[in-house]
């Protein structure tokens, strides 16, 4: 019976760094099963060796000169490739990960970890796996609903203000008056101003002002508003 | 077996081991059959880590937190491949410092750092011999 040869794991290696391009050469070249097709220095020449070499696996490095290795991977959701990217980092920020993940990364490798995992990791991303924490994910949607949640911004706190009361206080920090609030809700002046005497009471400040720069300090604004008031 | 302890970026880092075995020994069987190329690499990473420890010192010598930060994040990764506990864990710290702009700690971290590169270069020395050494200059 002939045995049928299995073709090499291609792997291109995207890192600035020198000392950690030769440390992943040597580590894969020890393995009969890869074959490192290039080294790029930065994001630039990666997304370049993706589009001419073809690799199976893309080590990419986050922190790159000329083009950061997000980037690199956004620009690769825009290309037809079946290159899978492995991405390295020197550090774990899930935020990070998260946005890696969602850009189609396929694994997370923390840099103390390569000489321990990486071997494994190639392989369990060639069989269709996912990488993180060290081993492979069985189930991704779990991950990224976890990890989602871990970096959800805390929500904001209301001083048990009502929904109504909160608009209130948006349009006060955005400078209206009691007539354009009326308006705007298609209420009456004296309803805004019921509402501003429980806003106020609830709050325990005693001015328009006051109340501004309450809602500013104690986040209190949806992210929208607060990003105009404070520009 | 190392002790190591670091809490925030102000921290003491105290340790008895330097190099992670585990790195080390994986690399060492990964070049079997070149070893020269093991002593070629480690002589690379102490050459960079000269070099970026000098970069680190004008840094902090000109209170620019920017580089500090992202001299200390370069040399953390290589540090972190090659199984350099110790100067990690400065780097990690410097970087922090640097993101922060508080140079306050930044002096003995430093130290710290050149000395944890001293006790790699002795190990490296011990392991691989005194080809490992960059050709100029003395220790950090």
């Amino acid at each position: 019976m002939t045995k049928v040869a299995v073709p090499p794991i291609k792997v291109l290696i995207a890192d600035d760094h020198p000392v950690v391009r030769i440390g992943l050469r040597n580590m894969l070249r020890a393995d009969p099963q890869m074959q490192i097709v290039a080294e790029a220095k930065d994001g630039v020449e990666a997304l370049h060796m993706v589009r001419t070499l073809r690799p199976d696996i893309l080590l990419l490095d986050l922190a790159m000169p000329k083009m950061p290795g997000m980037d690199a991977l956004r620009e690769l959701t825009t290309q037809t490739t079946s290159t899978r990217t492995i991405v390295l980092t020197g550090l774990v920020d899930k935020r990070q990960i998260l946005e890696a993940l969602q850009l189609g990364a396929r694994g997370v490798v923390l840099k103390d970890a390569v000489v321990k995992h990486l071997s494994a990791c190639i392989r369990a991303v060639m069989q269709g796996q996912y990488w993180l924490e060290g081993r492979p994910v069985q189930n991704l949607v779990q991950v990224l609903r976890d990890l989602a949640a871990q970096t959800a911004p805390p929500s904001r706190k209301t001083f048990g203000l009502t929904g109504r009361e909160l608009e209130v206080v948006t349009l006060i920090t955005e400078g209206s008056t009691n007539k354009h609030i009326a308006l705007t809700f298609g209420i009456s002046e004296e309803t805004v101003k019921r509402h501003l005497t429980n806003i106020f009471n609830k709050l325990g400040v005693g001015s328009r002002l006051e109340l501004a720069l309450f809602a500013l300090n104690h986040n209190l604004l949806p992210p929208a508003a607060a990003a105009d008031v404070s520009a | 077996m190392g002790q190591h302890a670091l809490r925030g970026s102000d921290a003491k880092i105290v340790t008895d081991n330097h190099i992670a075995s585990d790195a080390f020994e994986r690399l060492r069987q990964a070049t079997a059959s070149r070893p020269a190329e093991l002593v070629e690499l480690c002589r690379e990473y102490l050459t960079e880590a000269r070099q970026t420890l000098a970069q680190l010192r004008n840094a902090f010598t000109l209170k620019q937190a920017d580089e500090l930060r992202n001299r200390a994040h370069y040399l953390k990764g290589s540090s972190m491949v090659m199984g350099a506990i110790v100067l990690t864990q400065c780097c990690a710290s410097l970087e922090a410092m640097g993101k922060t702009g508080d140079f306050r700690k930044a002096g003995p971290m430093l130290d710290q750092l050149s000395t944890a590169l001293e006790a790699v270069e002795q190990e490296y020395l011990k392991r691989l011999g005194p080809d490992v050494l960059p050709a100029s200059g003395s220790a950090a």
